[in-house]
């Protein structure tokens, strides 16, 4: 029974007599009273956007709409410090400050607190995230690491989606979208109010698109099918019983096939199949509001074509995860949020040699927010995680490694984050912040796969002796209101450190390769550094205008133990020349009554990227080679106009000032443009 | 030192230089009185009504508190009341204003909601009397009658939104707020 531990859960408060109303985080009204996004990313603790502990932009509901974006990657493109590419129509990574690459796995990404993430390759498919734009509130884009908080992977930054809700709001409204390169959407949502006190709200949409036109495909990379589609439905109920009780369910399923450059910038025609669930149990009580949640997730991905090879592989990875919390005021000046987690995760699939593969894990945390003064206050969360794998089956007896020691593998480490928030003034806020965070190898970097030459040459396996990569940042960040100019300006200044950096099978480190037998293991690499920063400017004024300048810089230095084989000298990991190093982005818009247009530039300097072996077949023993991206601006618009109370229209663009362009070492970008009518109801 | 007694070090001489620049501000207008009530200051209270464990629904009459001897706090009175009639709160009750004199407080109705216009620092004891036999929620926009331990809730809006929880009055009266809202909130 997989939702045991809720149910009991939601049974034992339930039966708790004297416990409150509900209390549940009231997004909208929070934010009207106090006149800024409030958010639970931080902490876990509900705080104010400018009271937390953690370098955090918001993006608004309104933010998302005037983008003109479709996806949410595109959205994304604008927060400075963040590097988004675009592989194909509809296969994008995202990076944080630096350290991007095919399939990212430095970022965690998460619906409501829940993982989207996945962890056999240790990635985000952006085409499964169920959520239609229009149902979401806000965008939460923490950058560094909050593995205090989250666990594993939030390294390089978090990015937590949060839906409206289904009992405080309301949304209702139909949509339908048109455009150059295939572009066919249609989405609704509906939300149902059962009193006061219970809400439904459900989504479907059917998305397709063409993927980029043959011209624009690499010969290496193409021939590959053109038409991309998703389709998704999503349900998200809430209940705030008589007895105090809340209850959340959320459930959403669907299907995707896109073009994507996968991991190692392997180029290839996939498949998603996915369903997720959850419940949420959560009373105030005499010790602190508890909170339950019990979630699980199910993946099933298929690598159709691409190498002569279709289908080739496929991969299922089911997630289920347990968590309890207790969120309490002590006095007037303490804040402290105690939790528990278990998470089970297993995989299977032709990819992976074994029966049976996954790890469990166990983690304890604790935050602890201090108000020291009115203008000060010291957060401290530490989370220690637990984490041991299993294998069943057989592996090729030419590995370097037997079953028994893919089994039982494991390691305890301890995240952190600590964070003083100095408010010298109602205008400015200082935050100081150390954090520690803990990067995980994913399926493909610890288990063994099927040893098959005329696939892959060398074989690339996983290592089980494989330890986290540790990243440290260190942050001072700086804001101020400047009402002069109805404005707000924050700069962050950083250093991070990553210590045993992790690479993939094949892409180098001390003794990875096994020439004689042409195999390449996964490995640790030594370390990495990166020094930056963000600088931006966002303001709005009373006549209708709107503004937005940022600027991000990231100078990574690597210290990277690459395969000293002479057969293999180079690794294909590059942190220094694989991001770019400076990010602009501007947005001007206007609103005149029923009347929006937005204009947004982003530019970005050159860097280079990874593309798989494909690009350069002659070089067997490299699976991944460099591909130099020059430096390049694009332009995306909105014109959005409400034909009545009930009745939107909007022009949209993405790339409006080149035709092509080539932002990665997949296919070339293409200009965009799309109409989209929406009906509110 | 240990670290403690370090941070609020810290922590008090940052707020004794903003307590010098404010001061400055104050000597270099004068005139700027600091407890006069804005339209924000009320739509920004009332919103703290939301945020009860036991919200009031429907009609809720509503005591705008005043002293009926000071021209201040009449017209503070005057221009709250004003508001809560024409402009309109965000809250989704229906609030039915009523302005009360401080001598007549006593034996006023119990209202389950009041707003504590300004000019009334010397009844602030007053008002915490009443709140706590008639379990009120007082809001205000003069902040000491907070940090007195007098009123339940203080609003400030300019230049930023502040808001004040006195747990000693919002306990000694029984007005309950969510634990989300307090956590976001200056308790005192």
């Amino acid at each position: 029974m997989r939702f045991s531990l809720a149910i009991i859960g939601a049974a034992a408060l339930a039966m708790c007599p004297g416990m409150g109303r509900a209390q549940v985080m009231d997004y909208g009204g929070l934010e009207a009273m106090f006149g800024e996004p409030v958010t639970l990313s931080a902490t876990g603790s509900p705080q104010r956007a400018a009271d937390a502990p953690v370098n955090m932009e918001i993006i608004t509901a309104d933010d998302i709409r005037r983008s003109g974006a479709t996806a949410i990657p595109d959205i994304l493109r604008q927060v400075a410090g963040v590097d988004v590419r675009g592989y194909g129509i509809s296969d994008a990574d995202v990076g944080i400050r630096g350290y991007n690459s095919p399939n990212s796995p430095r970022v965690l990404v998460l619906l409501n607190g829940r993982q989207i993430y996945v962890d056999y390759f240790g990635y985000t498919a952006w085409a499964t995230v169920p959520v239609q734009l229009e149902e979401i509130r806000q965008i939460e884009v923490i950058k560094g690491p909050n593995s205090a908080l989250y666990g594993f992977n939030a390294v390089g930054g978090v990015i937590n989606i949060v839906t409206y809700d289904p009992i405080f709001d309301s949304v209702n409204s139909a949509t339908a979208r048109g455009g150059m390169r295939g572009e066919q959407q249609v989405s609704g949502i509906t939300t149902v109010h059962l009193g006061d006190h219970a809400g439904l709200r459900l989504s479907a949409a059917e998305h397709g698109r063409s993927e980029v036109t043959g011209s624009q495909m690499p010969a290496s990379i193409g021939p590959y099918p053109s038409q991309n589609f998703s389709r998704s439905v999503y349900g998200h109920g809430r209940a705030d019983l008589p007895s105090g009780v809340n209850l959340a369910v959320e459930a959403d399923a669907g299907e995707a096939k896109q073009f994507e450059m996968t991991i190692g910038g392997w180029p290839a025609w996939t498949s998603y199949a996915y369903d997720r669930e959850k419940l949420g149990v959560g009373s105030e009580s005499g010790i602190g509001y508890l909170d339950f949640n019990a979630y699980r997730n199910y993946m099933r991905y298929t690598y159709m074509a691409g190498y002569n090879c279709a289908p080739c592989t496929n991969i299922s990875n089911s997630l289920l995860v347990l968590q309890g919390s207790d969120l309490m005021k002590l006095g007037v000046d303490h804040t402290v949020r105690l939790g528990a987690e278990y998470r089970n995760n297993s995989a299977g699939g032709k990819i992976f040699r074994g029966e049976q593969l996954g790890f469990d894990l166990y983690a304890a945390d604790a935050m602890w927010t201090w108000q020291i003064d009115p203008m000060v206050a010291l957060t401290n969360s530490v989370r220690v995680d637990h984490m041991v794998t299993r294998f069943k089956g057989t592996v090729d007896p030419i590995l370097r490694y037997t079953p028994s020691q893919y089994d039982g593998q494991g390691f305890t480490e301890p995240s952190f984050n600590s964070a003083l928030v100095v408010k010298p003034t109602s205008q400015d806020t200082i935050r100081v912040s150390v954090a520690r965070g803990v990067q995980i190898p994913s399926y493909y970097q610890l288990f063994p796969q099927p040893v098959d030459t005329s696939f892959q040459t060398p074989s690339l396996q996983g290592n089980p002796q494989l330890k986290p990569a540790i990243i440290m940042n260190y942050e001072v960040d700086y804001t101020r209101d400047l009402p002069v100019v109805a404005s707000k300006a924050e700069i962050a200044l950083y250093r991070q450190t990553t210590r045993d950096h992790l690479a993939l099978p094949g892409d180098g480190g001390d003794g990875a390769l096994d020439a004689t037998n042409s195999i390449a293991y996964a490995a640790n690499i030594g370390s990495s550094s990166a020094v930056g920063g963000e600088l931006s400017l966002k303001g709005k004024d009373e006549t209708g205008w709107r503004w937005k300048a940022s600027y991000g810089v990231a100078f990574i230095s690597d210290r990277l133990v690459v395969n000293p084989d002479a057969a293999n000298p180079n690794s294909a990991v590059d942190n220094q020349r694989g991001a770019p190093r400076h990010m602009v982005n501007l947005a001007l818009g206007r609103t005149w009554g029923d009347f929006e247009a937005d204009l947004a530039a982003h530019w970005q300097s050159n860097y280079d990227d990874i593309i798989a072996m494909a690009a350069n077949p002659t070089q067997n023993q490299k699976p991944s080679v460099r591909v130099h991206i020059a430096d390049y601006t694009t332009l995306s618009a909105r014109l959005g106009y409400n034909v009545t109370e009930n009745l939107t229209t909007a022009l949209s663009g993405q790339q409006l000032n080149r035709a092509t362009l080539a932002e990665t070492g997949g296919p070339r970008a293409e200009r965009r443009l799309m109409g989209t009518v929406t009906v509110h109801y | 030192m240990t670290s403690r007694s370090a941070l609020r070090t810290i922590a008090s001489r940052l707020r004794a230089s903003a307590a010098g620049l404010a001061l400055g501000v104050l000597v270099l207008e004068p005139g700027q009185g600091a407890c006069a009530t804005s339209l924000k200051d009320i739509q920004v209270g009332i919103r703290g009504v939301e945020f009860l464990t036991q919200p009031p629904r429907g009609q809720v009459p509503v005591a705008i508190i005043a002293d009926g001897r000071s021209k201040v706090s009449q017209q503070d009175a005057a221009a709250i009341m004003g508001w809560l009639v024409s402009v309109g709160h965000g809250a989704k009750v229906e609030l039915i204003p009523e302005v009360v004199d401080i001598a007549d407080l006593a034996s006023a109705q119990p209202y389950r909601v009041a707003i504590v216009a300004s000019g009334l620092e010397a009844s602030f004891a007053r008002i915490g009397d009443y709140a706590r036999a008639h379990g009120t929620l007082t809001i205000t926009a003069d902040l000491n009658c907070v940090r007195l331990g007098n009123c339940v809730l203080g609003v400030s809006t300019e230049p930023g939104v502040e808001v004040l929880l006195s747990r000693q009055a919002s306990q000694a009266a029984g007005v309950e707020f969510v634990r989300a809202f307090r956590m976001m909130v200056k308790e005192y």
